[in-house]
């Protein structure tokens, strides 16, 4: 997975992040794990400066994406049945 | 008085003073290295355990887009659908929970950098047991029932181990 699909996902944005915008957030990012800041917190908070759309989406996760096809899957028998 | 050494004790301080007590520390030092790592080697094995984990979650990542195209596929199908079509669900989904597995033997044999752990692997563990694994075996019973298929898989505990132990021991 590219790092700016990873970003998007992870960041809830409604767009895919510029070259530009990721350069600085990892630069964002680098500078507050000097300063002591965890990585995962440093990622947030670096997002959440550089990315005006922070947080603005949830994506499913993969067994949200897996329970609604299997549930697509049942409902073909029942609907097949329905005709 | 115990201050007060004879002449053969001294001789026996001074060669143990010479020889044993740096040989000693030789020793010593060898064994601690042994079971300590230098900055280089620590670093080594990090990035060793990260290009693992990045590996296991690639491979997991190829085989859960196979394994909802089959899904997919079945649900959307416009002619009825065949045995073909329903091991190909059972046979996909066994293979995603495959690399779930392996990702969890590895976590359980230290090869997993921690974050990894906890950011991508251990959700996926979490959502496969409280979620898609059931859910899995109970739409294949039932769309074996609707398709007149025999089929008689089971989620059975011992089959799926190590996601268990995982799924245990991190929550």
């Amino acid at each position: 997975m590219s790092i700016d699909h990873s970003l998007f996902i992870k960041y809830g944005l409604q767009n895919s992040p510029n070259e530009q915008q990721i350069e600085q957030w990892t630069s964002l990012v680098d500078t507050l794990i000097l300063s002591g800041v965890s990585k995962e917190d440093a990622g947030a908070r670096a997002a959440k400066q550089i990315f005006p759309d922070f947080n603005t989406m949830v994506y499913a996760s993969e067994a949200d994406d897996i329970e609604a096809l299997l549930a697509a899957a049942r409902n073909r028998g029942n609907n097949q049945r329905g005709r | 008085m115990a201050g007060s050494l004879t002449p053969d004790e001294i001789k026996l301080l001074d060669v143990l003073v010479k020889f044993v007590v740096p040989i000693g520390t030789f020793i010593l030092g060898f064994i601690i290295s042994r079971f300590t790592m230098s900055k280089k080697e620590r670093k080594d094995y990090e990035s060793e355990l990260l290009e693992t984990s990045r590996e296991l979650i690639t491979a997991q990542g190829e085989a859960f887009q196979e394994f909802a195209a089959a899904i997919h596929h079945y649900a959307n199908k416009d002619e009825a659908p065949d045995l073909d079509d329903f091991f190909s669900i059972s046979t996909k989904g066994e293979l995603y929970f495959n690399h779930i597995r392996m990702a969890c033997d590895a976590i359980i044999s230290n090869k997993v950098d921690e974050d990894s752990i906890r950011n991508t692997i251990f959700p996926k563990v979490k959502e496969a047991v409280e979620k898609t694994l059931p859910d899995f075996y109970s739409t294949l019973i039932e769309i074996a029932e609707k398709e007149n298929i025999k089929y008689s898989g089971e989620l059975r505990r011992e089959n799926y181990e190590s996601i268990y132990t995982v799924y245990e021991t991190h929550t």
